[in-house]
């Protein structure tokens, strides 16, 4: 029972905090440009990285260290500099554009800048950080994350031809434009297997006191967690090829894909569209803060932990706040949160190798996971990810310059 | 070679291949961009943004969508309209006549979208004119590959 109630709250919180803006923006845009024909990126990404995280959770509730600090002890300090210098660019990028989305909302909603809307969401961000503890952020992103199943509600209501909507997890090469196909397939790609996701969830294994009895939580937690969550990104790829791609509307900017719930919820439908870009980018933006300060404290070997008092943990609290502070500059300067996103996500698919190629070491070390190092189906997944990861790290600048 | 490392092989052989076929997919894809694809896709965007004050117009009649929306999708399809006219106007990958077609309509829907920051009101039926001709406008300059 008690295992079951772990697994809930834990798929509960996956589901919730799945939708981001990059993941909502890749997913509207490529529904608009492409229908349902990219619906295989999305489940490609949602398996890889529900391996992902079940390693990382692994580790953390059998050795009782995070990714980043067994990465750390495994290959030295001088090794990890790099994979942090890299994850830390890459979260402060996320950082920004999950600001820049949340801002975006309330522009959207309000008609008023999100130049203005970056300071007081940044400030959203830091009181939340300061003042929460670890499992009340955790359920607060949970609970309000489900109004984002607006998305799998409308798709629900617009009864695309199921028959097509299946076709589109094989992937083919699309009947036009191949380089902005291409893009999206990369960008969905590195919007969902975000390194950021492996080390926060690992982390966040330490902060609730995983133990080997979690084990299968976290297995639940993973595969229907990731599986639920991508549901929700899938729904909006189906809004998007169902509400926008009939009139020609390409999603380019949040402006145009505003009105993307309108038609399957009426009245409600732009309100919940701004709830679920709000909800769900602060909940990524404070997944992210948090993740730098982890990364960093875990590197440097400082005191870690969110749910402990601020002043017992000055350095840790001090590097998120530098965090927040530095994500909310792309915003003031005006530049727009979906290209800056979709940048973002591109540099993320770059940084892919490093983050995870050393995790095949990791997990096969018996000293520290005994009898619970990967088997051989976990051990092809990881391979077969960081192969992927290498692949798409070499087309993430062609197909930028190509198809962005 | 251990027992483990050689029950790998069979599945990496598999999951290597697949992965390789999926670059070769997105690469070929990538680089199957003719010049002509690019100015569509250019007209396409301009014809999206006729297509979404067409659309949002009609919501925020409806009610479904408040003032403040469309005023900042006005403004957002001002700007955005106007970035675009350089690309249109100045592309040496579509014969002049096209070229010329293409910066005129796009200009029409940006000063659609001027006219709207005036008056708050945006011009519906003129926009979906404007949306349908760049539409195909755009299939006439993919058709010509």
């Amino acid at each position: 029972m008690k295992t079951l109630k772990k697994a809930a709250l834990g798929i509960l919180t996956s589901v919730g905090s799945y939708l981001e803006v990059g993941s909502m923006g890749t997913a509207l845009q490529a529904g608009a440009a492409f229908r349902f024909e990219l619906l295989w990126a999305i489940a490609l990404g949602t398996i890889c990285i529900a391996f992902l995280l079940e390693m990382s959770g692994r580790l953390s509730a059998v050795s009782g260290e995070t990714v980043i600090g067994a990465m750390r002890e495994d290959f030295g300090f001088s090794f990890q500099v790099w994979p942090l210098a890299t994850q830390i660019l890459i979260d402060l990028l996320v950082l920004a554009s999950e600001i820049g989305g949340a801002s975006l909302a309330l522009e959207l909603a309000t008609g008023i800048s999100i130049r203005v809307w970056a300071i007081p969401v940044a400030f959203l961000v830091w009181a939340v950080l300061w003042k929460g503890t670890f499992g009340s952020i955790e359920s607060g992103v949970a609970i309000l994350g489900m109004v984002t199943l607006s998305f799998v509600l409308a798709a629900w209501w617009l009864h695309p031809d199921w028959r097509e909507v299946a076709r589109g997890f094989i992937p083919r090469r699309p009947m036009k434009d191949g380089a902005q196909y291409a893009y999206l397939a990369v960008g969905i790609i590195g919007a969902t297997v975000s390194p950021y996701l492996v080390s926060f969830y690992s982390s966040g294994a330490i902060e609730d006191r995983w133990k080997t009895s979690d084990l299968t939580p976290n297995k639940m937690t993973a595969a229907f967690g990731m599986g639920f969550g991508s549901m929700i990104n899938m729904a909006v790829l189906v809004v998007a090829a169902m509400v926008l791609a009939p009139r020609g509307i390409v999603a380019d900017t949040y402006q145009q894909a505003g009105v993307a719930l309108s038609q399957p919820l009426g009245r409600w439908g732009f309100w919940l569209f701004c709830a679920s870009l709000f909800i769900g980018s602060v909940g990524a933006a404070l997944e992210v803060a948090l993740d730098v300060s982890y990364i960093t404290a875990q590197t440097f070997g400082w005191k870690w932990g969110e749910s402990q008092e601020p002043a017992e943990e000055a350095r840790f609290a001090l590097t998120y706040i530098v965090a927040i502070v530095l994500g909310i500059i792309p915003s003031i300067l005006g530049i727009d949160p979906l290209k800056f996103t979709m940048f973002s996500m591109s540099m993320t698919v770059l940084a892919l190798p490093i983050m995870i190629a050393p995790l095949i070491v990791i997990m096969n070390d018996r000293r520290r996971l005994k009898a619970y190092t990967n088997g051989l189906v976990t051990n092809v997944a990881v391979v077969a990810i960081v192969l992927l990861s290498f692949v798409l790290a070499l087309l993430a600048i062609p197909v930028q310059v190509l198809g962005g | 070679m251990t027992r483990l490392s050689w029950s790998l092989l069979g599945p990496l052989r598999i999951t290597s291949t697949a992965t390789i076929l999926m670059a070769v997919i997105l690469m070929s894809s990538a680089c199957d961009r003719s010049r002509s694809e690019k100015y569509a896709r250019l007209i396409e965007q301009s014809a999206a943004w006729a297509s979404a004050g067409t659309y949002s117009e009609e919501l925020r009649q409806r009610r479904y969508v408040p003032d403040a929306y469309v005023r900042d999708l006005v403004a957002a399809g001002s700007l955005e309209t106007g970035q675009l006219q350089r690309p249109l106007n100045e592309s040496r990958d579509v014969p002049p006549a096209v070229r010329d077609r293409a910066g005129a309509l796009n200009d029409q829907v940006r000063q659609q979208f001027d006219n709207a920051a005036h008056t708050g009101l945006l011009d519906a039926g003129r926009l979906r004119q404007l949306h349908m001709a760049l539409r195909a406008l755009a299939d006439s300059v993919r058709a010509a590959r």
